[in-house]
């Protein structure tokens, strides 16, 4: 008998081997998978999850840092272009905007400064801006001239006092611009929430409302509605013309809904028919609005409208985290 | 006589020792790219490596230590070897180099103070002569020189052939065909 079965099973079979065979398989190794390998696939969960809530943690703690600011601390100044005075004297980037004082910009100036720890101001030439108030919540005052502010922050930290109304951030990127009794607010994230004498409005990423004095906003438009929208619209807002609501209606494209949508707020009651059904033709309402509710003014049948658009919801400012960058 | 057999006994192993001895420097080109993406953090390579390498490290292992504490000293074999991993200088030299670390851990289990708890055998039920006769026949097996013992453990216990044996422990498979004949001459003698 050779040993060719010893070796590699094959030949004729050494029953004194077949029986070693039988009788050792017992201990035979099971092939199953590395039990320390899930081991340490479950600890790099547990790793994953204990990096999670350290970041998740951190970041909390930095948003609340972030928000954290003493009422009688000064911003920063970032940032002056050209010719700039603080309560009439020239400033560089080293100085600092205390509460109460009103920074100038001359006619090609810019001056940059730090919202606290939330955001970024720019003023514009030809600028005349106040730190009213800052601390928990920030606010400026434009007496005249131009400011973008681009801040991440719960809404309402940040706003701005012109005499045509109160513009405030609800997390977002916006321009505003004012001077002898008008002006404009232009939103590039997020939604303004601008405040006027008679009316407000809520100002959507993409859209821009003019402004008056001892009027406030007009009807947030998008900035590229056709000519003969925006004519239309400004003679309803301003110079009281209802007869302009056909022609805004029949200058709507599908984008204008969302304008459409704030003139059914505002407009008469025997406006609003027109303007849902031209609305209605736009951007069909979803299930749960009515005719009957809108033209009632149904806030929450509204607000479904609103939502319907792709707007964006207002509440949900923290998804423009951008802005913090 | 007894001592003039020992004597002889001793001469032989010495001898059939130094002609088949497991080298270390093995080298398995196949392994190669197992082993550069275990390096780099890929467990599925590793656990193909396991799988690979599990009946061997559990051969060596159970050529030393009882069956009961097998099983766990080959997951710490290859936990070893994974914490390890980066301090393989040679990567093709990844069999030897494991091979090394199981007899190392198996050695200090003897080396340690451990309980033994004796558990039941896994497979197939058989009777108490059965499991005596299996007892007595890996007594035996461990009791017999290194190379031969860890061969004859691949062979009959993990069912690996003589080739199988070869491609995972660096030998040739003409000293795997000569420490399966002697070592199972010696193990006839050793259960006769």
């Amino acid at each position: 008998m050779n040993d060719d079965y010893l070796f590699d099973g094959s030949g004729e079979p050494d029953p004194e081997i077949v029986r070693l065979e039988l009788l050792l398989g017992r201990y035979r190794s099971p092939v199953t998978r590395l039990r320390g390998y899930a081991v340490t696939r479950r600890r790099r969960w547990l790793a994953i999850a204990a990096t999670l809530v350290l970041v998740v943690g951190a970041s909390l703690l930095a948003f609340s840092l972030r928000l954290r600011w003493g009422s009688d601390a000064s911003w920063d100044i970032l940032h002056v272009d050209g010719m700039a005075t603080l309560d009439g004297r020239p400033i560089d980037a080293r100085a600092q905007l205390a509460v109460g004082k009103e920074l100038r910009t001359g006619a090609n100036s810019h001056v940059t400064a730090r919202i606290a720890r939330v955001g970024t101001v720019e003023i514009g030439p030809d600028s005349r801006v106040v730190l009213v108030d800052t601390g928990k919540r920030h606010r400026m005052r434009l007496v005249r001239g131009t400011l973008s502010a681009r801040l991440w922050a719960p809404p309402f930290t940040f706003a701005v006092r012109t005499p045509a109304g109160l513009a405030s951030d609800i997390g977002c990127a916006f321009a505003l611009r004012y001077d002898e009794g008008a002006g404009e607010v232009r939103v590039t994230s997020g939604w303004v929430d601008f405040d006027g004498d008679t009316r407000s409005s809520m100002i959507p990423a993409g859209a821009v409302a003019e402004l008056r004095d001892a009027i406030g906003p007009g009807t947030p438009f998008y900035d590229d509605a056709t000519p003969a929208f925006r004519a239309a619209l400004h003679a309803f807002d301003f110079a009281g013309d209802r007869t302009a609501l056909p022609r805004v209606v029949a200058a709507a494209r599908p984008r204008d809904a969302m304008t459409l949508l704030h003139l059914l707020e505002r407009a008469r009651a025997e406006d609003r028919a027109m303007l849902f059904d031209a609305l209605t033709a736009l951007a069909p309402p979803p299930a749960g609005v009515t005719r009957a509710g809108v033209l009632d003014r149904d806030l929450h049948m509204l607000d479904m409208w609103r939502r319907s658009l792709g707007l964006g919801g207002v509440k949900r400012w923290w998804i423009h985290w951008r802005d913090a960058l | 006589m007894g001592s003039a057999t020992a004597t002889l006994t001793l001469a032989r192993r010495v001898h059939l020792h130094q002609y088949v001895t497991v080298t270390n420097d093995f080298h398995s080109p196949d392994d190669l790219p197992l082993v550069r993406a275990s390096r780099d953090g890929d467990r599925s390579a590793f656990a193909a490596l396991y799988t690979r390498y599990s009946r061997m490290v559990h051969a060596i292992v159970l050529a030393r230590v009882p069956p009961a504490e097998a099983e766990d000293l080959v997951q710490e074999v290859f936990l070893a070897a994974l914490r390890q991993l980066h301090s393989l200088r040679d990567e093709s030299a990844f069999g030897g180099w494991l091979a090394t670390i199981a007899r190392n851990r198996a050695a200090g289990f003897h080396r340690g103070a451990v309980t033994m708890v004796e558990m039941p055998e896994r497979g197939a039920p058989g009777t108490q002569q059965d499991e005596q006769e299996a007892r007595r026949a890996l007594l035996a097996i461990q009791s017999l020189p290194e190379a031969y013992r860890e061969t004859l453990v691949m062979r009959l216990v993990e069912g690996m052939t003589g080739p199988e044996i070869a491609a995972r422990t660096g030998l040739t498979p003409d000293s795997v065909r000569v420490n399966l004949h002697r070592g199972m001459k010696l193990l006839r003698e050793a259960l006769a």
